[in-house]
C-alpha cells in the first residue's frame, strides 16, 4: 500500500480531482508525488542517468498538467479514454518540446529508444496502470478498515502475493475454505468500492 | 466430497466467514464450481497492483526534485491562459514554448514577412511588477543591440506588447552545450576548439564594454544539429540577462548580492565583490566550461549552492591530470590558469585565452606553461637583484650576516696566511646562515601564500634559488610552495583510490612521521594535528594547511615528490612537491 496520500477520505482519485478543479494545489502536489515518482522510476528502468530522468519526468509532468488543463474531462464521457488521450498527447508534446534550443535533443541510444512508438505506448500504459493502482489502493484502504485483520490477510496473501490456499491456511492458522471465502469477500468489497470511487462506472 | 451447498448458503458464508460451518468451508476449498459462484462474475482486476514494489533507494527521485516539480506544476496550471499560447507580437506567429528560465519564457515563432524562425523571449509574468527585473530584462537588449558576431546570438527587435516586454532573437536549433556534454568528456582538441570560439565571442562582447557574468553550458546554444562530431559544433553565446556594462555607473543596491549559477561563478562573484568583476570573471567561467568538457566533471560542485560557493572561494580545483590522466599538459595548464582564484593571475582578457588556445591547437607552446620554469626564475633573478629586496627584518638581518661572511670568506681566499681550516669553518658558517635565511624565506612565502599575496610569495621563493657557488638548500617544501603558486598542489583522495595513484603504502600501519629518501626532510604530525616539515638540523620550515578530519598517518612517496596524509575518516590528502 505504497505512498497512499493523506486525503484518503476524499471520495475520488487525484486525476479526477485535478481534472475537475485545476486550482486544487494539494491535489497537484499529490499528483507529482505519485505520477512524478512513477515516471522517474520508469526512466531509471530505461537506464537514464539522474539528470536525464529528472529532465524527462519534469517535461512529461508539465505536459500532463497542461493537457489536463487544456482538455477538460467530461464527467459523462469515458474516463479511460480521456486519460489515454492526455497521456498520449503529453508524451508527443514532450518529445516535440525537446527539438528546440534551450533543451536539446540528447544524443544517446536511450534517447532514440524513447522516441520510438513502443516507448510512447508503454508510457500511456504505465499512466493507465498507475491510475488503476491509485484507484485500487484507495478502495483497498476503505475496505481494510471494515474487515477483520485475518480476513484482510487471507485476501492479501492469496490475491496479491499469490500464495496457495494451503500455504495461507497454514500461515494464518485457518481453514483453507475460510481463507478462500475471505479472499472472495474482500475482492468483492473492493470491486464495489472502486465502482463508487470512479464516477464513470468502474475502471473500464 | 459433500454435496454442493445452495447459493444462499454460500452467500451466507461469505457475509460472515468466521461463522461459516466447517463443512461448507471444506467443500468450498475443494470445489471449483462453488468457488466460481463465490467470486461472482469474472473480473480482470490485477490485484498485484496492490503489492508494494521493492524499489532501490537509488532509483527514487530526490525530495528536492519533487518539490521543485510541484512548484513548476503549480506555476504551469495557474499561469494565465493567454501566456500558454505565447505573447502576441505583431508580425510574428508564435509556434511553441521552447524554454523557461529564471527570468523569462522563450518561444519559437515565425517571422511572417521573412518566413524565418525566430526566438521570442518574454519576461516571466510574475516578474512583470518588479521594476528591477524590468530594467535587467532590457539590459540584455542593450547589451546585445550593438553586437553582431557569428558566435553571439543576435538580437533583432525589442519592445513591449500589451504591457509584456519581449525580445526577438536569432533562433538556434541545435540545443544547448549542456546537452552536448552529457555523453561524457570531449576530446581535448574539440574542447579547445569550442572554448576558443567562445573566448573569441566573449572577447567581442568585452570589446563593446559588456561583461556577460553568467556564462555556462546552459547559456551556450549550438547551431549545428547534434549527432555531428563535436569539432563541427558552432557555439553561440546567449542569455545576456545578467550582463552589465563595464563603465556603467549603476551598482546593485545591496552589496553582496549574488547572481548567476554557483558552479560557474568566479570567486569574486561568490564573495559578492561587485567591484572586482571584470573580463577575468568571464575568463573564469570559460575555464569552468573547459574543465568540464575535458574531464566530464565540474571543478567546483558541492551538495548545496552554499557548499559550492565555499569551494569556489577557497578550494583549488583538482588537477586535470588526476581527473583525466593522459590529458595534454598544455591544455590543462591553460584551463588551470583560467581557474586561478585571484583575477590578475588568470588571463587578463578573453582574447589572451583565445590566443593561448590557438597556440595549443597549432601545437605551439602555450603561455600558461613555460617550457622551463626554473629558467624563468633565473630570468626573474637577473631582473631583480636579490640583495635589493627587503621583506622582513629577519631576512634583512640574515642577509647582512651573509654578506659579512661572504666578505670574510673572500678575504680568507685572497690572503694565503689563513689556514684551510678557517676557510672550511667560514664555508660552514655561510651554509648554515643560508639555511637560516632559507627557512625565513620559506616562512615568509608560506605566509604570503596563505594570505593570497602570491606575488610576494613568488618573490620569496625566487630568492631561494641558489646563485653561482652556493649550495642548493631547497627541499620538498620549496617545490610544494612553488606548486601552490601555480595551482592547488593538493589532491583529496579516498583511501580506496590510492592504489590507482601510486600511494598504496599509505594503507600500511599509519606512520607518525616520514622522511624523504635523502633524509633531508622530516614531516611529523604536530600536537595540533597539522603537518610540520623539518630540515635535517631540526629547523621547522613549514606547517601545512589544516585538512578536514584528524590526520593519523603520513608518508612521502618513494620518489619524495608527494606527501600523503591519511585521516581518521580514511580520506587521503596528497600534497604535491613535484619539481616542475
Amino acid at each position: 500500500m505504497s505512498q497512499l496520500d493523506d486525503e484518503i477520505s476524499t471520495s475520488t482519485t487525484l486525476l479526477r480531482r485535478v481534472a475537475a478543479d485545476p486550482t486544487d494545489d494539494a491535489a497537484w502536489d499529490s499528483f507529482v508525488d505519485r505520477y512524478g515518482r512513477m515516471v522517474f522510476l520508469w526512466c531509471r528502468r530505461w537506464n537514464l542517468q539522474d539528470a536525464d530522468a529528472e529532465d524527462v519526468t519534469q517535461g512529461v509532468l508539465l505536459q500532463l498538467a497542461r493537457q489536463m488543463r487544456g482538455f477538460r474531462y467530461d464527467p459523462d464521457g469515458r474516463f479511460r479514454a480521456w486519460l489515454r488521450t492526455i497521456a498520449y498527447r503529453a508524451w508527443v508534446r514532450f518529445l516535440e518540446s525537446r527539438n528546440r534550443p534551450g533543451v536539446g535533443t540528447g544524443d544517446t541510444a536511450v534517447w532514440r529508444l524513447l522516441e520510438s512508438a513502443p516507448a510512447r505506448d508503454e508510457f500511456v500504459r504505465r499512466i493507465e496502470e498507475e491510475a488503476d493502482r491509485e484507484l485500487m489502493e484507495r478502495a483497498a484502504v476503505r475496505v481494510r478498515a471494515r474487515v477483520m485483520p485475518h480476513t484482510w490477510e487471507a485476501f492479501r496473501l492469496l490475491a496479491v502475493e499469490g500464495l496457495s490456499g494451503k500455504e495461507v491456511a497454514e500461515q494464518l492458522g485457518m481453514n483453507v475454505g475460510a481463507a478462500i471465502v475471505a479472499r472472495s469477500k474482500v475482492a468483492r468489497m473492493i470491486r464495489e468500492e472502486i465502482a463508487k470511487l470512479s464516477s464513470a462506472g468502474g475502471v473500464e | 466430497m459433500t454435496p454442493c451447498p445452495s447459493p444462499e448458503a454460500i452467500a451466507e458464508a461469505m457475509a460472515d466467514p468466521d461463522a461459516a460451518s466447517a463443512d461448507i468451508l471444506e467443500h468450498l476449498a475443494g470445489c471449483p464450481r462453488c468457488r466460481s459462484l463465490l467470486d461472482g462474475p469474472e473480473t480482470h482486476l490485477n490485484w498485484t497492483l496492490l503489492a508494494s514494489p521493492e524499489v532501490d533507494q537509488q532509483d527514487q527521485p530526490k525530495a528536492w526534485f519533487l518539490n521543485r516539480l510541484k512548484t513548476a506544476v503549480r506555476y504551469t496550471v495557474t499561469a494565465p491562459p493567454g501566456l500558454e499560447n505565447g505573447p502576441s507580437v505583431a508580425g510574428y506567429e508564435v509556434e511553441t514554448e521552447i524554454a523557461r528560465g529564471g527570468m523569462g519564457v522563450v518561444y519559437r515563432a515565425r517571422d511572417i514577412a521573412l518566413g524565418r524562425l525566430v526566438a521570442i523571449k518574454v519576461l516571466r509574468s510574475d516578474l512583470l511588477t518588479n521594476p528591477k527585473q524590468h530594467t535587467r530584462f532590457f539590459g540584455e537588449a542593450k547589451a546585445l543591440a550593438s553586437l553582431q558576431h557569428p558566435n553571439v546570438v543576435q538580437l533583432f527587435q525589442a519592445g513591449e506588447a500589451a504591457g509584456q516586454p519581449y525580445l526577438v532573437m536569432e533562433y538556434v536549433a541545435g540545443g544547448t552545450l549542456r546537452h552536448a556534454m552529457r555523453s561524457g568528456p570531449w576530446e581535448p582538441m574539440a574542447a579547445a576548439q569550442l572554448v576558443r570560439s567562445l573566448a573569441e565571442a566573449v572577447a567581442a562582447v568585452h570589446q563593446i564594454g559588456v561583461i556577460h557574468r553568467d556564462l555556462k553550458p546552459g547559456n551556450v546554444l549550438l547551431s549545428n544539429a547534434l549527432r555531428t562530431p563535436h569539432s563541427a559544433l558552432q557555439p553561440k553565446v546567449a542569455d545576456f540577462g545578467l550582463a552589465r556594462f563595464l563603465d556603467s555607473a549603476e551598482r546593485p543596491t545591496q552589496t553582496g548580492e549574488v547572481f548567476g549559477t554557483p558552479e560557474f561563478m568566479a570567486p569574486e562573484q561568490a564573495r559578492g565583490d561587485q567591484h572586482a568583476i571584470g573580463p577575468e570573471t568571464d575568463v573564469w567561467a570559460l575555464g569552468v566550461i573547459l574543465y568540464e568538457l575535458l574531464s566530464g566533471r565540474a571543478p567546483f560542485s558541492g551538495e548545496t549552492s552554499y557548499d559550492t560557493l565555499e569551494l569556489v572561494k577557497l578550494t583549488p580545483a583538482l588537477p586535470l591530470e588526476l581527473v583525466r590522466p593522459g590529458i595534454p599538459p598544455d591544455i590543462a595548464a591553460v584551463c588551470m590558469k583560467c581557474l586561478q582564484k585571484l583575477p590578475y593571475r588568470r588571463y587578463r582578457t578573453a582574447a589572451a585565452l583565445r590566443d593561448d588556445l590557438d597556440s595549443f591547437l597549432a601545437g605551439r607552446p602555450v603561455s600558461a606553461l613555460p617550457r622551463s620554469w626554473i629558467g624563468r626564475l633565473t630570468l626573474a633573478i637577473q631582473r631583480h637583484p636579490w640583495v635589493a629586496v627587503q621583506w622582513s627584518s629577519v631576512a634583512v638581518v640574515l642577509l647582512g650576516l651573509l654578506s659579512v661572511i661572504g666578505w670574510q670568506w673572500s678575504r680568507a681566499h685572497s690572503a694565503s696566511t689563513r689556514s684551510t681550516a678557517e676557510v672550511a669553518k667560514l664555508r660552514e658558517q655561510r651554509e648554515s646562515t643560508l639555511r637560516e635565511l632559507y627557512a625565513a624565506r620559506i616562512t615568509l612565502a608560506a605566509r604570503a601564500v596563505s594570505e593570497n599575496r602570491l606575488a610576494d610569495a613568488e618573490q620569496s621563493l625566487t630568492a631561494c634559488v641558489p646563485v653561482a657557488g652556493d649550495p642548493d638548500v631547497r627541499g620538498w617544501e620549496w617545490y610544494y610552495l612553488s606548486n601552490r603558486l601555480r595551482g592547488p598542489a593538493r589532491i583529496d583522495l579516498k583511501l580506496a583510490d590510492t592504489d590507482r595513484h601510486g600511494f598504496d603504502d599509505v594503507k600500511l600501519v599509519p606512520n607518525k612521521e616520514t622522511f624523504t629518501a635523502d633524509q633531508s626532510r622530516r614531516v611529523v604530525i604536530d600536537p595540533a594535528g597539522r603537518l610540520a616539515v623539518y630540515d635535517h638540523e631540526g629547523r621547522m620550515l613549514l606547517q601545512l594547511p589544516a585538512v578536514p578530519g584528524r590526520i593519523i598517518g603520513v608518508r612521502f612517496s618513494k620518489d619524495g615528490r608527494w606527501l600523503a596524509a591519511r585521516t581518521e575518516e580514511d580520506a587521503v590528502i596528497v600534497f604535491d612537491g613535484a619539481p616542475q
